[in-house]
């Protein structure tokens, strides 16, 4: 592999209960290196947002996470990581002629189905990041998601893939990311990842207040913030939870 | 303001470093110089951090460095209440706009409780932000003597979350 920090010390497992919580496990005993990344085949437990549940069929996907330790982020612009995150995944679908897009605020899309899910947890003093477990879960072979509208990235990009050429290519592009990021290449960033925004090109269906209405994905803050031109031109801002997009 | 209260505030400067402060109200006029005022004359220390003098709730934490008892902290009204009652805690702010989680997701048990023991590193708090989810650790040990933040709220950057007894 062909990284600078990223995955220079790599575990797998052949089962956990999810990769985060295995790695928080780790940090906490013991000092980890910059960059450590654990990886497995299946995740009794695999967590996405603040208690929902993330599904995958053993063996599949590529369910991973990687120790970093951005304490050069304020933590208000912890978003930035995040871009950097989408970024890589992003770069990994470049590779394979996929043409894909961020859901706002951390989900990769190929079309209307999701490829991937992204959970960053921080860990703050003083004020300040510390360090970050940055979960990333792709679906990679998995062919069936029962209701959710998702896909593997072998069926999007119509070959065959290995897992482990996968994982690879995630973390050079990670390692590349993060890199820019460090160096403050930060402008530069946001510039690609608002460009690749779902709803960034055309007029999307959202859900306001319950209210179904359209608009264009103007861009984000810094801070994570997304700004949304409605159709009848008036500019608001969100944060997370106020707005949901309507994907069908 | 009796005398009690006067002393408590003498022992409150003396105990922040501070070098002197001013205090005027209606009724009265104080003014308490320390010895840290003598010796420190020639520095400026004390003026170095105006910022930290706007937020009521940093005056009255002795643990933080010296110049967070700013000296134009007792002009707002509201500092000499707050110092009397909290002055011997410290406080943990919100370092993010976010929502509060006390716990580590819906089913699991609170992180921390009021009286509690945390000491540094404990984590006492999430704040989520764009789904990014931030534990926040305590950076002094002591307990827990009062939660100020209900549960999966929305926090403001610096609104205090926590005060903790480090005594």
């Amino acid at each position: 592999m062909n990284t600078e920090l990223v995955a220079k010390e790599l575990l797998h497992l052949k089962e956990t209960d999810s990769t985060n919580s295995a790695l928080k496990e780790m940090v906490a005993q013991k000092n980890l290196s910059e960059g450590f990344c654990l990886y497995t085949d299946y995740q009794k437990a695999g967590r996405g947002q603040y208690g929902k549940e993330w599904q995958s069929d053993p063996g599949q996907n590529l369910l991973m996470s990687v120790y970093l330790k951005p304490s050069f982020l304020p933590p208000d612009q912890a978003y930035r990581l995040t871009m950097s995150v989408c970024l890589a995944l992003a770069d990994m679908g470049q590779e394979l002629d996929l043409k894909t897009q961020f859901k706002w605020p951390n989900d990769w899309y190929y079309g209307k189905h999701k490829l991937a899910g992204v959970l960053i947890e921080a860990s703050l003093q003083k004020g300040r990041i510390q360090s970050c477990v940055i979960g990333i879960g792709i679906n990679v072979k998995q062919r069936t998601f029962g209701d959710l509208k998702a896909i593997g990235l072998e069926e999007a990009a119509q070959r065959n893939l290995n897992r482990d050429d996968v994982l690879v290519n995630i973390c050079e592009a990670l390692d590349h990311r993060y890199r820019q990021l460090k160096m403050g290449l930060l402008d530069l960033q946001h510039q690609e990842f608002q460009e690749m925004l779902w709803g960034s090109k055309l007029s999307i269906p959202v859900l306001v207040e319950g209210e179904r209405q359209r608009g264009i994905c103007l861009g984000v803050e810094p801070g994570g913030d997304l700004l949304l031109q409605f159709n009848n031109g008036e500019i608001r801002k969100f944060r997370h939870r106020e707005i949901e997009f309507i994907m069908d | 303001m009796d005398l009690k209260e006067i002393q408590n505030l003498i022992k409150f400067v003396a105990r922040s470093g501070a070098a002197e402060v001013n205090l005027e109200t209606e009724d009265f006029k104080i003014n308490i110089k320390t010895e840290s005022a003598v010796n420190s004359e020639n520095t400026t220390q004390v003026i170095s951090m105006p910022q930290m003098a706007a937020a009521p709730a940093a005056a009255p934490a002795p643990a933080a460095a010296p110049a967070a008892a700013a000296p134009e902290a007792p002009a707002s009204p509201a500092a000499p209440a707050a110092a009397e009652d909290d002055s011997k805690y410290v406080t943990i702010k919100s370092p993010m706009i976010g929502t509060f989680y006390r716990r580590p997701s819906p089913d699991k048990d609170l992180f921390v409780n009021v009286g509690d023991e945390v000491s540094e590193g404990t984590v006492v708090c999430i704040i989520e932000a764009m789904k990014l989810f931030n534990e926040i650790e305590s950076e002094v040990s002591g307990k827990i003597v009062k939660v100020l933040v209900d549960d999966q709220s929305p926090v403001e950057y610096d609104q205090p979350l926590f005060l903790v007894d480090p005594s």
